[in-house]
This record gives structure tokens, sequence and C-alpha cells, in this order.
């Protein structure tokens, strides 16, 4: 009888420990598959080129880039506005780049307000 | 019965059903995430009304902008710049195509070999269109104009 409770107790505990690896490793990759650099280098450099698209002159643009920042890897300027491409690099392999149309003057400097880094960017004519 | 062996063909059938939901939950992930991400639609949506609000104002067709407007003079009317050197492999080529008709004055812009896109929004893997029209005041009469912009960008958007 105990032996037949202990082969239970033990079948119970292996098949538990069995389902919260399974689903650790699952969750491990979906969340290594969603921090993946270049789509977020991507989406930045497209978002903040669609922003400066649709600005008037006047507007100003704050960009919460601490998630970006992150993930850059001793890159020296890792988010930038050359001409009128929008430049995000996070390491020395990667990198991508997104033009925008909107032919105003952009000023930006990347600035931290309470513990967070943001892209403040002003359209000028 | 034999319980020992039907415990196995638990074991078995519980193994099967782990590895069909973990299969499952691959794909579909890989399948989310392999998609590129196309904002060419908001791009040139944003294009569309940057134009309109170029050509068009309060309600009314400024006066004589269709006739006057050339494709030299486009850019600085309106505040707009084409050029795109974000990929190597556009090598220069303009990425843009802008049409407005009104009545019999039509005003063209950029590759007009992009046009023939418009009317194909289902393909992922081609220039994207976006069309609009319009009902605005020209001389104290009614008039439609048409709108349609084409963005390329298929190496940044669709591949």
């Amino acid at each position: 009888m105990g032996n037949k409770k202990a082969r239970i107790l033990m079948s119970t505990v292996i098949y538990s420990v069995f389902v919260i690896a399974f689903i650790a490793i699952l969750f491990i990759f979906v969340s290594r598959m969603g921090s993946d650099v270049s789509s977020l280098e991507k989406n930045t450099a497209a978002g903040i080129a669609l922003m400066i698209d649709s600005a008037e002159p006047g507007t100003r643009i704050m960009y919460n880039l601490e998630d970006v920042l992150e993930e850059s890897k001793d890159v020296e300027n890792p988010v930038r506005i050359e001409d009128n491409l929008v430049i995000v690099k996070l390491s020395d392999k990667s990198g991508f780049s997104y033009a925008f149309f909107n032919d105003l003057e952009i000023k930006y400097e990347i600035r931290e307000i309470d513990e967070m880094r943001y892209m403040i960017m002003e359209v000028r004519e | 019965m034999n319980k020992r062996g039907g415990e196995k063909v638990f074991s078995i059938y519980w193994f099967l059903m782990f590895g069909i939901v973990a299969i499952v939950v691959v794909s579909g992930v890989l399948l989310f995430f392999s998609k590129p991400v196309d904002v060419r639609d908001v791009e040139a949506k944003i294009l569309r009304d940057r134009v309109i609000d170029c050509f068009v104002e309060k309600g009314m067709l400024k006066e004589g902008v269709l006739s006057s407007v050339s494709e030299e003079s486009f850019g600085e009317l309106c505040n707009l710049r084409f050029d795109d050197s974000s990929d190597p492999s556009y090598g220069g080529e303009m990425q843009y195509y802008i049409m407005v008709e009104s009545g019999e004055k039509t005003f063209e812009f950029g590759r007009k070999d992009m046009s023939e896109w418009c009317g194909q929004e289902k393909r992922t893997n081609v220039p994207h269109c976006v069309r609009d029209k319009l009902v605005v005041l020209d001389d104290g009469d009614f008039v439609l104009v048409s709108i349609d912009v084409v963005i390329d960008k298929v190496e940044q958007n669709a591949k």
C-alpha cells in the first residue's frame, strides 16, 4: 500500500515537473522570438519616420526609447536622424533605416525623463 | 485488465498530446513573427492627407494649383521630399507615385508605371496603393477630386 502511494506520488511529481518545464521552455521560446533585435530596429525606425511624416511645423514629439536602447550593444548613437533617414542600429551586425517624406527641419535629442529615455524631436519649417 | 500496460499507453498518449501542443505553439509563433511588418498603408494615407492639405484649403481647391504645379515644383510647394537612400537595392529609384485628378486636369508625380498596381491590394509583395475621392469647391462648383498614392518600398516592408 505504501509502495503504491509512493509510486503515485512519484509519478505525479515527475508529471508536474515535466509540465512546468514544458511550459517554461515554450514561454522562453516565445519571449526570445518577441525580442528579436531586427524587428525592434525596423519597428522603431518606421514608427519614428511615420510620426515625422504626419507632423506639422511646430510639433514636438516624444518617443519612448527605453526598451530599444536596453537592447543596444555598445553602439554609439543607436537611434539617430540623418538627412531624411531614421537610422536604428542596435549592434554592429544589424541596422535598419527608413526614409520620411516630410521636408521640414528635424531637431532631436535623447534625454532621460523620470528614469526613461526619450527621443525628443522638434519639427521646424 | 493489465494496469501496467494501460499506464504505458496513457503515458504515450500524454507525450503525443504535448508534442502536438508544442508543434502548434512553435509553428504559430514562427508564422507570426516571420511575417514582415508593412507600414506602407499608414504611410500612403499620411502622404495622401499631406497632398490633399497642399491642394485643398477649407474645402476649396486652391486656385489654379492643378494647372500650375509641375513635377519639379511639387516637392517645394507641398514641403515634401522623395529621395530615399535607406536601402541600397533601391539604387536611387523613386519609390512613390502620386496622381491628383479633377475633371480634365490631372497631375502626376513619380514613377508612373506604379499606377497599374492600384486595385491589387490583396497582394503584399507589390507596391501598395491608396485611392481616395473627395468633393471640393472649385470656382463655386462642386468637383470630384481623385487621388492615388502608390508606395513601393517592397524590400523594407514585404520581404
